[in-house]
């Protein structure tokens, strides 16, 4: 009971804000032209639930978003350790990385709009392409890092190369791989919702532009407020799975 | 994602012989050649995929015109506007929060609740609060780079040295001076680093909200271009966004290593 008064202690700033937002609202500080009550958002939000607009256009949404980060995560993880184990790979890529890096992906939206065509495919090549960095320069990092006199005991009492990459290298990166996910992660639905609203045939990204487009505010606030619950609890899982991963190392 | 791409760049500029360097052009200048060749042979759609001898053509052709300098003005002031914001408002807070029990206990749900969540879903809020122009596209920068400026300030502040502080008090520091000559000074290179790391932010943002609203920018040039299929336009604005972001970056790094002139970080290899 007393870590639940905590917790409600911790939290209570932001049910003030939302009993702030109401009453400015209800007595016309601000007008609800502006800023709709939090009660008719809340009331929105419902009933979009129950009609399945909202469940439907999340879905859109969420099936993008897990394919561009996954895709994201396997072609990173498996670029960023082999340009710091092998070294033809390293030259082979690192010129386009050192080029890629400091292109705004987003930028090129109407380029892979005219290859790829609205649809699926367009929000996760965005997704791909613009969030994968993050976790190819951590697995470089991480895999470089790895202490050389580990992987020459293991080598030395006859491990083979295949499984140095599994048993030494790759648990070994894992730490610093994991933190550059979680900006993956992060930048993976900042870069859902704004393909989304650059042009996409569903996803909440879309419905909360042409919510505000026509005027229903209601809905669009709803829809906001979804895209940042899901953005928080998508972070939260993260953290709850890096602490399950790593609870083999001594330290923390 | 901050300025150290491939390496920290500390320990780079220590230890990396200049060939190195050199190569790294070359290799460089090796894809922007294969690219060429692969583009003139038709290899890759030079549709989708023109060569960078015709991008070269394309921005001197532009800039004649007088068609592209004007919109990285425009981005280039937003962007700048907008990192200037964050941190007078980032860095005040952090140390707010950091010093101030109140602050902290009315703050830290709201940054920690904000950090991770996509703040470009604002966009339609701020074009109903601040209309199309350069105010809704510069607040909503502001705001996105704001968080992890907080964050980053307010774990620098917190974390400053114990012993530091006990020190300047043992000597009759006063809580005031205490804050701007011990405790902001101590704090200024983890600062400094958050701050480096909003920059390219910045740019992605600024970018992205001129190509949701059209008008004046880089970004509204590449959605316009991208409409007429006009592909080579299109990659001249994104080149030239990149070349903004990359220059402002380069300025953070030579700022930072003016301001701290003091630290050992500068001074260890100088």
């Amino acid at each position: 009971m007393a870590r639940l008064g905590v917790e409600a202690f911790r939290y209570a700033p932001l049910v003030l804000l939302v009993i702030a937002w109401e009453l400015a609202v209800r007595y016309g500080v601000i007008s609800p032209n502006f800023l709709p009550e939090f009660s008719a958002v809340a009331g929105t939000l419902w009933a979009l639930t129950l009609s399945l607009e909202l469940p439907e256009n999340l879905g859109i949404s969420m099936y993008r978003q897990a394919a561009g980060f996954s895709l994201a995560v396997v072609i990173g993880v498996a670029l960023g350790i082999g340009m710091a184990r092998v070294r033809a790979v390293e030259l082979a890529f690192r010129p386009l990385v050192t080029l890629w890096y400091p292109v705004p992906v987003v930028a090129l939206f109407p380029v892979l709009v005219l290859i790829l065509k609205l649809g699926d495919q367009l929000q996760i090549t965005v997704i791909l392409l613009g969030s994968i960095l993050p976790v190819i320069l951590s697995a470089y990092n991480a895999a470089r890092g790895v202490d050389h006199y580990l992987a020459w005991s293991a080598l030395s009492m006859g491990t083979s190369p295949e499984r140095l990459l599994w048993k030494i290298v790759l648990p070994a990166a894992l730490p610093g791989i994991l933190s550059g996910i979680r900006v993956t992660l992060a930048l993976s639905f900042v870069l859902l919702v704004a393909s989304e609203q650059l042009g996409a045939l569903g996803g909440i990204g879309a419905f909360t532009l042409s919510a505000g487009e026509n005027g229903f505010y209601t809905g669009m606030f709803a829809g906001i407020l979804t895209i940042g619950l899901v953005g928080f609890v998508a972070d939260r899982l993260y953290l709850a799975l890096i602490r399950r991963l790593l609870s083999w190392r001594d330290e923390e | 994602m901050a300025a150290n791409a491939l390496s920290d760049r500390t320990t780079r500029q220590r230890e990396t012989p200049s060939w190195l360097a050199y190569r790294a052009v070359y290799s460089v200048v090796l894809v922007l050649l294969a690219w060429e060749i692969a583009s003139r042979t038709a290899l890759i759609n030079p549709f989708f995929m023109p060569a960078p001898s015709l991008l070269v053509v394309q921005a001197v052709k532009l800039t004649l015109q007088g068609e592209l300098l004007p919109h990285m003005g425009a981005t280039l002031l937003r962007a700048l506007g907008a990192i200037l914001l964050a941190i007078a408002i980032g860095v005040s807070l952090g140390i707010a929060m950091a010093r101030i029990a109140a602050v902290r206990w009315f703050f830290d749900p709201l940054i920690s609740l904000g950090l991770p969540t996509p703040k470009i879903a604002l966009w339609p809020i701020f074009v109903l609060w601040f209309g199309f122009h350069d105010q809704s596209k510069i607040y909503l920068t502001t705001f996105a780079c704001a968080f992890p400026l907080v964050s980053a300030t307010y774990l620098a502040t917190r974390d400053v040295d114990r012993y530091l502080l006990w020190s300047a008090r043992a000597l009759g520091t006063g809580e005031r001076r205490m804050l701007w000559k011990v405790i902001f000074r101590a704090a200024v290179p983890d600062i400094l680093t958050g701050i480096q790391t909003i920059i390219p932010f910045a740019f992605i943002l600024i970018v992205l909200t001129e190509m949701l609203s059209g008008g004046i920018g880089l970004g509204s040039m590449i959605m316009l271009a991208g409409r007429l299929a006009d592909i080579p336009t299109v990659l001249v604005g994104v080149i030239g966004a990149s070349i903004l972001g990359f220059a402002v970056i380069r300025l953070g790094e030579y700022l930072r290593a003016r301001v701290l002139v003091w630290h050992e970080e500068t001074t260890d290899h100088a």
